[in-house]
């Protein structure tokens, strides 16, 4: 039996770590959709209604928390998985990540491609 | 502006005795012209006396400051800081030293440094106080700007560094294997130094969060032992190449509430430095004592000690010992500094013992919430 491919959508203005999480999903059998901003982000989750998005905070044209905000106003939006992916630990963002439902706060230099990797499976069901 | 006639002849009953006008003419300039803000009240704290810096601090005049109380300027902070100051002054006796947030006429708010300070007659009665306030509003302004930029400036940094972090990573795990020996470790140390600066950042957040008052303390039910696990996991390549010998004096049940992040830190501080100050074949003990209120945490090593002349200023941020700096070059001089505010912040205290070549312990007492 053939399981469905589940499709990731990863929002970050960093294009090497964007180019370089795709090489790692995509060896794990897992469709990358990428996005260089918030906006961007939020046209392509709403359109392709992704399986998981990994999103930073940081980003120009729209930071990652207002893209949750926005992304939760929207009815498939609202129950959309999100794990948060950022340079940022301040506890006022993760606090404020945590309160529109998304499901972990990885830091990016405390964590390496695997951790990553690890939470994205957890996440899709697929460990 | 002149003082009025009233506050002069206050400045002369405080008179000392003196032999000729010229001293009291000298002590009354000096007040007058001071930069700081210089106040003098009865015993009930109704100003008598207000100097020209007073004026310009607060926006009051003198004669709207004469027979009112400081609280004309001040009553910005919570009700316990100036019980505080009443218990000390007036209760104790003594003289008050603070920080204090006041309000200008014009309805800014300021900082100030203040010292308070009773005066007292024959008896030992308090006859007056004696306030003097420095504004320290720009001086403030400027520390929390630097420490923004600091915290600023470091989660930038850590940008770029996630960058290498996982690239070189990407390198090292890849499946092909085409790189040499030297390759592999050249790769391995831009592995290592990126994570040392890594580090270094964390450490710079850790105190800039400490200086803005904004490091959070999230206690959860944890076990300690763990966290000294892991600890201890993450120095096992030293520990090894060391051939270190560890003793583990604690249960494998420690449940507690506290703080998981922070309490890595703790730990992990100590460890490291342990593992990192004692020489090849050493011993590093861990032990922790718990009962209902509190939790007792030990690290020691018969490692290379802290010289006793530089003791004292073991836990002073950016400090590290002669004997430390000559031998290893790395070390940021922050993480003791981070270790006893955090352990403060937490209601704790640490305290140390240490003898040069002879190794030193470090006691970490935590209470426990409930």
């Amino acid at each position: 039996m053939t399981q469905e491919k589940k499709t990731i959508l990863i929002v970050d203005d960093e294009k090497s770590i964007l180019d370089l999480l795709k090489e790692t999903f995509t060896n794990e059998d897992i469709e990358v959709i990428r996005a260089l901003n918030g906006k961007e982000g939020l046209k392509l989750a709403l359109e392709k209604q992704p399986d998981l998005i990994l999103l930073d905070i940081i980003m120009p044209e729209m930071g990652g928390l207002t893209m949750l905000r926005e992304l939760r106003k929207n009815e498939w939006g609202k129950n959309a998985r999100v794990i948060i992916l950022s340079n940022l630990s301040n506890n006022e963002k993760i606090a404020e990540a945590v309160a529109e439902g998304a499901y972990d706060y990885l830091v990016k230099t405390e964590c390496s491609m695997d951790d990553v990797v690890q939470k994205a499976k957890e996440r899709l069901g697929l460990k | 502006m002149q003082p009025s006639q009233s506050n002069t002849s206050m400045i002369n009953t405080l008179k000392p005795n003196s032999e000729s006008d010229f001293d009291i003419g000298i002590f009354q300039l000096a007040v007058e012209n001071a930069s700081d803000h210089i106040i003098i009240t009865d015993d009930a704290s109704r100003i008598l006396y207000a100097n020209p810096a007073a004026e310009k601090i607060t926006g009051y005049s003198q004669t709207e400051m004469i027979g009112q109380t400081p609280a004309l300027w001040g009553k910005q902070m919570e009700k316990k800081f100036y019980q505080k100051l009443w218990q000390t002054i007036k209760k104790e006796k003594k003289a008050y030293h603070g920080t204090f947030i006041n309000q200008r006429k014009s309805g800014e708010r300021y900082y100030a440094q203040v010292d308070i300070a009773p005066i007292f007659d024959k008896n030992k009665k308090i006859k007056y106080y004696v306030g003097i306030e420095r504004d320290i509003t720009e001086q403030f302004e400027l520390d929390k700007m630097k420490t923004e930029f600091i915290s600023l400036a470091s989660h930038q940094l850590r940008a770029p560094l996630a960058i290498i972090k996982w690239h070189a990573s990407a390198l090292m795990q890849s499946k092909n294997k085409n790189f040499d020996q030297n390759q592999n470790k050249y790769i391995n140390e831009i592995y290592q130094g990126n994570q040392r600066m890594i580090e270094l950042v964390n450490a710079l957040l850790y105190v800039s969060r400490i200086e803005l008052g904004k490091l959070i303390i999230k206690p959860k039910k944890i076990n300690l032992s763990d966290i000294i696990r892991t600890c201890l996991d993450g120095l096992e390549p030293t520990i090894k190449a060391k051939k270190l010998k560890i003793k583990k004096e604690f249960s494998n049940n420690l449940n507690i509430k506290i703080d998981p992040d922070l309490m890595h830190y703790i730990i992990d501080n100590l460890v490291s430095n342990a593992v990192k100050y004692t020489q090849a074949n050493g011993r590093v003990r861990v032990k922790v004592e718990k009962n209902k209120l509190k939790v007792i945490i030990s690290v020691a090593d018969n490692g290379m000690g802290i010289p006793k002349s530089q003791q004292n200023k073991i836990f002073s941020k950016l400090f590290r010992a002669d004997n430390v700096v000559s031998k290893d070059a790395d070390g940021t001089g922050l993480g003791l500094y981070i270790v006893k505010s955090i352990v403060e912040l937490i209601g704790g205290q640490i305290s140390f013992k240490s003898a040069i070549n002879k190794g030193s312990e470090f006691r970490v007492y935590l209470p426990l919430s409930k």
